[in-house]
């Protein structure tokens, strides 16, 4: 990895020994002997391993009528497997000293387990049970719907919350991603046992797998170790397709009216996706105009300069499906117009002039010094990683990506920012009793 | 899975200029074995100590200093100036404008931050490897060459006032983790907070500021910790270059008031319409891991890490599966103890009711518990899993950069040696039934207790009893 190579650079100028602990930040492409392929971080500094696993197909391909189904299983996988009911299995797991859970996406259901070397057999073989043999027991079932019936409920009454859903609406469309992980209350509240089976069975498939891990660990015995916690699963599920999203190249103005007296501001237009050639150029112009925390020209021109707002940031969205930038902010109901007029006009000038060397050194020097702090545990390495594979970057990406952060000029940029950035174009959806506002559309932010 | 709802915490945490993940990482138990992550410990000659902990999973470095000095070493009346002193430490030195260590940090894509308690002020990065000599010489800068007057002082005063009004003030919690502080500590400066009263607050001044940092920040005071992609050759070499030249200074004592002993249970109640869903404390005075050893009681901390690990221990505690999953009269229960800091620890149960009516219920509920243990005791068998889970969590523990290097820093910085730190999974091992029973009985008696309540809407019109 280059950063590594430039650090050791320049400690060899002070340096004599070096320790004789391992020095793994080299990523192996390991192949089980049931053919799944791993990719590695091997450290052995401390005794512990851990995996990243993912599989794609996430909420946004939850059958019609089934929407909210992988966020509900989310919550199941510690619920009881097997002979092994809620309870032992959570004991299990603290018996084991397991980190261990799962997470719902829009284009991914991924899980991650943390385990000391000493336990790792048994603690895959509990992920395998999980996975092939779920309870969904009554009691847990209904217990996890409560809270997401919950979460769906807090989603409608906080107004940024109900402001996204009416984003997503504006900007997709009738596109699955414009869905709530959640799904409906209806839906959620519908969901069985069998449905949840059905998900596991068309879902969570070798096809679909893709398996990281950072740790004490060789390539052999992790073949052996994934082969044991996956090698169970089916080989192929459901196809897990989407349309490819129109992200709307329209501007429009919605307002959620909500009686609270700082409203919140969401906005978004078209941007890249991850597979694009200026993704790097789109990336580092984004910093600048909006990413980069306190440094970023809309802080400094809303916040800084202005005390309109206690803070603004813009991020880039890249799905499988789709790619946006999106940003938000709050501030008082008297001061919308003012700031969405003047975030347009911020949205203009990096179109017209780009960003400046220094504003794109800058943006450049933290992109690049930030990355390695991915990396810091086990568990952040093999998420890393397995982020990477699930994007299709390659296994040379971390190397690449500072290269090609490097070798991005400020023509690149100020091209893309040219080609990309439209005023007009920003889907705007305020949440609150905002004044002045002409020609805003009323929603009803449900 | 275990959803975590929203609710306040009332931990004695340290506050920091900024956000802290130090209550999360204190809440880890300290790592198994020093010498398992080859730790090596040096001393300057001016006596400032260094620990270094290489890890190299990543071309990464974390790095904090810390000053054996808190709030409760403060004057009467002035004890928020090590808090005050902490913001202050980001302005201008001789050499650096201000905030430009911080600007300097997080233009190279790493993040600062810093943190008071009442025994230490601790000052932290994390950063790509090959910046180190950048954060090193810029700490050993600020540990001498600050520079105060009022134009940066006052507008700071500011700003710890309205952090104030913020955390503590318009914070439930954080108002009733004040009160409960205040019962709990009836003349030790612990019952202080850490952040200051705000009539104190308002009259704090540069010179105040000032005799603070003079007094205390010494580097025969201090202790440097390195994590992360680096030997302990290339720190050494750079903590001389840097630290080595500077002076040490003769140090004030630490005297502290002591507690006299506790004769009656108290009892507190805050209600606020910002508070979504009741809840309960219950918190009694311990020894710290510091003062056990020095009163010859060494093996109670250890003994009520091992008790709130069988009372608390997450989703298989006792308080959990009892008032959760078994009477389904909580929504949330658990217990934890805390012996990190220098003069005194403590232990707390907790509860939210499920039906916000049945706050009485859950309380009656921890108290049948604590009933319960002190009557029956605790089995071999649940002694031996708390064991063997809070092993692991140790081991855990240290797959990460900076809880190691926090942990390492806190410890030694709270009175405890490497030797402790390496002896901690062999004491835990040896705590027996009859250790946490005695333990238990000595601690878990009225007249130590206090119970502070929280609950929505109209305000509180009388104490209970």
């Amino acid at each position: 990895m280059m950063m590594k190579n430039l650090c050791r650079a320049t400690f060899l100028l002070f340096l004599t020994v070096l320790p004789g602990a391992a020095i793994a930040t080299d990523i192996q492409r390991v192949t089980s002997p049931a053919g799944i392929e791993i990719w590695l971080v091997e450290d052995h500094t401390v005794p512990i391993i851990s995996l990243s696993f993912g599989f794609a197909g996430g909420t946004a391909v939850d059958p019609k009528g089934k929407e909210g189904v992988a966020t509900l299983a989310s919550g199941l996988f510690d619920e009881g497997a097997g002979d092994i009911d809620s309870a032992a299995f959570q004991q299990r797991i603290a018996e084991l000293g397991l980190d261990y859970g799962f997470n719902a996406s829009a284009d991914s259901f991924t899980g991650s387990l943390r385990t000391l070397t000493q336990n790792k057999d048994a603690a895959v073989d509990l992920l395998a049970l999980a996975l092939t043999k779920p309870r969904f027991d009554p009691e847990p079932v209904e217990r996890m719907r409560k809270q997401f019936l919950i979460a769906i409920d807090g989603e409608q009454r906080d107004p940024g919350s109900a402001a996204y859903r009416v984003l997503e609406r504006k900007l997709l469309g009738d596109h699955p991603y414009a869905r709530s992980n959640y799904g409906t209350k209806e839906s959620m509240s519908a969901l069985t046992p069998d449905d949840l089976r059905q998900f596991v069975k068309d879902r969570l498939t070798r096809d679909h797998l893709y398996v990281a891990a950072a740790g004490d660990i060789n390539p052999v015995d992790l073949g052996k170790l994934v082969d044991r916690a996956f090698a169970g699963l089916p080989a192929k599920g459901v196809a897990a397709d989407l349309p490819e999203a129109i992200v709307s190249p329209v501007g429009s103005l919605s307002v959620v009216e909500r009686a609270i007296p700082q409203a919140t501001v969401l906005f978004a237009q078209p941007g890249v996706k991850r597979s694009d050639k200026d993704f790097f150029a789109v990336y580092l112009m984004n910093y600048v105009l909006g990413g980069g925390g306190f440094s970023s020209r809309l802080m400094t021109e809303l916040r800084e300069k202005r005390g309109l707002t206690y803070g603004i940031n813009t991020d880039l969205v890249t799905l499988d499906h789709a790619g946006f930038l999106t940003g938000s902010f709050e501030t008082p109901n008297a001061k919308v117009k003012e700031t969405i007029d003047l975030l347009r006009a911020e949205w203009q000038r990096m179109a017209e002039t780009g960003p400046d060397e220094a504003e794109l050194d800058s943006a450049r020097t933290y992109l690049l010094g930030y990355y390695p702090r991915n990396l810091t545990t086990t568990a952040k390495a093999a998420e890393t990683l397995l982020g990477i594979q699930m994007d299709h970057l390659g296994i040379d990406y971390m190397e690449r990506r500072q290269k090609e952060i490097s070798a991005v000029t400020i023509d690149d940029v100020k091209r893309v920012a040219k080609a990309l950035l439209k005023a007009d174009a920003l889907t705007v959806v305020v949440a609150g009793k905002p004044e002045g506002l002409v020609g805003a559309e009323i929603v009803p932010g449900q | 899975m275990r959803l975590h709802l929203r609710s306040f915490s009332l931990r004695p945490a340290a506050i920091c200029a900024g956000l802290s993940f130090w209550t999360l990482v204190l809440a880890a138990p300290l790592p198994a074995q020093a010498d398992l992550f080859d730790a090596e410990t040096f001393t300057l000659k001016n006596g400032m100590e260094v620990v270094v902990l290489p890890r190299h999973l990543a071309p990464v470095v974390f790095q904090v200093v810390v000053y054996k000095v808190g709030a409760a070493d403060g004057e009467p009346g002035k004890n928020g100036v090590a808090h005050f002193l902490e913001h202050l430490m980001f302005k201008a030195t001789k050499k650096l404008a201000a905030g430009q260590f911080s600007q300097d940090v997080d233009r190279l894509g790493g993040t600062d931050n810093a943190f008071t308690n009442q025994d230490m002020t601790a000052y932290h990065q994390e950063i790509a490897a090959a910046n180190l000599p950048m954060i090193m010489a810029a700490e050993a800068d600020r540990m001498v060459n600050l520079q105060l007057d009022d134009s940066v002082v006052l507008p700071e005063r500011d700003v710890i006032l309205n952090e104030r009004g913020q955390n503590v003030e318009s914070n439930p919690g954080g108002r009733l983790s004040e009160a409960m502080n205040a019962a709990i500590y009836q003349n030790h400066p612990y019952g202080l907070p850490i952040i200051g009263w705000r009539h104190e607050m308002e009259q704090y001044s540069t010179e105040d500021a000032l005799r603070f940092y003079r007094r205390w920040y010494a580097p025969n005071n201090a202790i440097l910790v390195v994590s992360g992609d680096v030997t302990a050759a290339e720190v050494k070499a750079l903590a001389e270059k840097n630290f080595g030249a500077l002076e040490a200074h003769k140090l004030p004592e630490r005297n502290r008031l002591q507690e006299p002993p506790a004769e009656a249970a108290r009892r507190l109640a805050l209600s606020s319409p910002e508070v979504e869903h009741p809840s309960i404390w219950r918190r009694y005075m311990t020894e710290s891991y510091r003062t056990a050893k020095v009163n010859q009681d060494a093996v109670s901390p250890y003994a009520l890490s091992l008790l709130s690990e069988i009372l608390g221990g997450g989703a298989v505690g006792r308080l959990y599966r009892k008032l959760v999953i078994e009477q389904g009269v909580a929504l949330s229960a658990g217990a934890s103890f805390n012996g990190d800091p220098r003069d005194y620890g403590s232990f707390t149960f907790y509860a939210s009711p499920r039906d916000p009516a049945d706050l009485p219920k859950a309380e009656a509920a921890i108290d049948a518990e604590i009933a319960a243990l002190l009557k029956d005791g605790v089995t071999e068998t649940e002694l031996s899993d708390a064991k063997n889970r809070l092993l692991l969590e140790a081991a855990k523990a240290r797959d990460s950069l900076n809880g190691p290097a926090l942990l390492v820093a806190e410890a030694l910085a709270g009175g405890e040696t490497m030797a402790d730190i390496q002896a901690w999974p062999e004491r835990i091992q040896a705590v027996t039934v009859d250790d946490i029973m005695k333990t238990a009985r000595k601690v878990l008696t009225t007249e130590n207790s206090v119970t502070a309540t929280l609950t929505p809407q109209e305000p509180a019109t009388a104490v209970a009893p």
